[in-house]
């Protein structure tokens, strides 16, 4: 006996999904009484969005770390995490999960280590999948979210959000216990797009 | 665009029938030809043979020595009666096992073919089985890399899970892209 149930495909990756991606995570979140979505949000712009769409829910905003662009940069303006903060909505900056050491080590030796291993897997499916694990484990490790709760957690390529799934999050040392649930949508890729720039040659 | 995926309250064997009627509506809708199974005992690639009759049936089996050293758990007799059929069975070391496996099982260390499996594992173990065929299928030459493909995976036995992608070789696995999920168990951690 199986669920049959809807997942949208876009037909590209990127931030023009964003709209439609909230309004599916509106839609399941009421379906499956969902209450709690992450959202990553580098800017602010997604941020606010969700909070218009996904009212209501609680919201965990997670935005790149400080110095991921540029040395001691933080993308997210200040003002706007004041705002949201005030309307209650924790805004989470932190080390990235799949980053951190990994991405040192990937930068200064050009060696792939765990986190980039990872995170490359993931991709996959998609960097916006990538960022749907990321987020919830940080805000986990960061104690905004309740252990055992099913929620929803958005991904994104660059900027916006173009991937959804539902989730019940883990802590970063538990990252393979973790297990996705549904996944409501995600870009569908076209297979003749040239590889990435930057491949090795064999 | 809105497509279907079905759900499965628990992963494992039970799904195979519903799997395979879910991959032959897709790949008619698709026009997609090729499509790969995975199949330990025969068991499963019996029914698809049956299911999926018309289409071109690829059946990825356990490495030989996956079980027990020098043991192929296919039967012989199986693989020559779907061969007979015209449907490929291939045997060769597993993608995401191989060295990894053996730097596991000799040193306690997990190396990259096992991070990256259960990476994969956090959709489900037919997740990493259809990802893992796909990458084998393409480095015996089962399927070439500029077509379109249905992969199916399971847990232990049979199917759970059912994915639409291009395939790659295994040196090329971090350019793969998963376009669909057919289908999936829900995994509830």
């Amino acid at each position: 006996m199986s669920v049959e149930a809807r997942i949208v495909y876009f037909d590209k990756p990127g931030w023009r999904c964003t709209d439609e991606v909230l309004a599916i995570c509106r839609r399941r979140a009421d379906e499956l009484g969902i209450g709690t979505a992450v959202v990553p949000s580098v800017t602010g712009s997604t941020a606010l969005k969700a909070l218009d769409v996904l009212q209501g829910m609680k919201l965990v905003i997670v935005t790149a770390h400080t110095g991921y662009a540029r040395a001691n940069l933080q993308s997210f303006p200040e003002a706007r995490r004041r705002e949201l903060v005030a309307k209650g909505v924790p805004v989470l900056t932190a080390p990235h999960v799949f980053g951190g050491l990994s991405y040192a080590m990937r930068d200064m030796y050009g060696t792939a280590m765990l986190g980039v291993d990872m995170g490359n897997a993931l991709r996959t499916l998609g960097q916006g999948m990538k960022v749907v694990i990321e987020c919830p484990m940080a805000a986990m490790d960061a104690g905004l979210l309740t252990w055992g709760e099913e929620i929803i957690s958005m991904g994104g390529t660059n900027r916006g959000v173009d991937t959804a799934v539902t989730l019940r999050p883990v802590h970063v040392r538990d990252f393979f216990s973790l297990r996705v649930n549904e996944i409501l949508c995600k870009p569908r890729f076209d297979p003749d797009a040239p590889p990435p720039a930057g491949r090795k040659s064999s | 665009m809105t497509g279907a995926i079905s759900y499965f309250p628990q992963a494992g064997q039970q799904n195979t029938g519903a799997v395979l009627q879910c991959v032959a509506a897709r790949a008619r809708e698709l026009r997609i030809r090729r499509v790969l199974v995975p199949s330990t005992t025969g068991a499963t690639a019996l029914a698809a043979a049956d299911a999926l009759a018309g289409l071109d049936l690829v059946v990825m089996t356990h490495e030989a020595g996956f079980a027990r050293d020098g043991e192929q758990e296919f039967p012989a007799g199986t693989r020559l009666a779907l061969e007979a059929k015209g449907i490929a069975v291939h045997t060769v070391t597993h993608a995401f096992g191989g060295l990894s496996r053996a730097m596991r099982d000799k040193f306690s260390t997990h190396v990259i073919g096992d991070i990256v499996a259960n990476t994969l594992r956090i959709f489900g173990q037919g997740m990493k089985v259809a990802v893992e065929i796909t990458l084998m299928a393409a480095d015996c030459g089962a399927v070439r890399t500029d077509e379109t493909v249905i992969a199916m995976g399971g847990s232990d036995h049979g199917l759970d899970t059912a994915i639409v992608c291009r395939p790659v070789n295994a040196q090329r696995f971090f350019d793969l892209k998963v376009q669909e999920v057919l289908c999936k168990p829900q995994m509830h951690g």
